[in-house]
């Protein structure tokens, strides 16, 4: 069985509106409602990723893998 | 690279290189947006580099961990974690909660593994899953 369901059509044109407005050109969306966000499911951007390259000063990449070490050191195996 | 995997999932080690800058880390990021595969982290990477960083990196650092590039730790991801952690302990292999849930997180969304942690590379041969590890990153 098809887990389709036809939104009603206010639903619809307040979406597109929606979609027009933030400048979501892209047919398959992911509604998430917990988040209340709607994400374009091909968007496969990741200039936030880039962004953050080179945020750290030297030795501190250690000193944050040194953290991550000590802190799986506490769980259970 | 090419797969039929929907992305790769990176470990906090290689989140922690592409915030030190490591070509090679950043290397990974672009390979995927060519290849048109999406970015994805585990909250326990979320956890454990955004408490690690300092105070004023904090701001600029959780922009990466938005709602498209995180996965939650779900029930059915705990319970393939479990399952995992519960069959390598018979086999003598002793894997650390956070391990076993980013593991259990890539395998069951398909995704492609990066990690430099030499402890995950025995997830090839045992659950046939794509790894991209230390000597290629």
């Amino acid at each position: 069985m098809s887990n389709i369901r036809k939104l009603s059509p206010n639903i619809a044109k307040d979406l597109r509106n929606f979609m027009s407005e933030n400048n979501i050109t892209t047919k398959r969306l992911i509604i998430d409602l917990e988040q209340e966000t709607v994400e374009d499911a091909d968007d496969y951007s990741v200039d936030d990723i880039l962004s953050v390259a080179g945020i750290l000063k030297p030795g501190e990449a250690d000193e944050l893998l040194d953290h991550i070490k000590e802190s799986r050191e506490g769980w259970g195996k | 690279m090419t797969n039929d995997s929907s992305g790769y999932l990176l470990d906090s080690n290689i989140v922690i290189a592409i915030l030190d800058n490591d070509i090679s880390a950043i290397d990974i990021v672009r390979r995927a947006q060519s290849e048109k595969k999406k970015i994805f982290f585990s909250t326990i990477t979320e956890c454990e580099v955004l408490s690690g960083i300092k105070h004023h990196q904090y701001l600029v650092a959780e922009k990466m961990f938005s709602s498209k590039h995180v996965i939650n730790v779900d029930s059915t991801i705990a319970r393939k974690a479990a399952s995992i952690q519960s069959e390598q302990r018979q086999k003598g292999r002793k894997i650390k909660t956070p391990d076993v849930i980013i593991i259990a997180t890539a395998l069951t969304a398909n995704l492609v593994l990066v990690s430099r942690d030499s402890d995950m590379s025995f997830v090839t041969n045992e659950y046939g899953m794509k790894l991209i590890s230390e000597k290629q990153v």
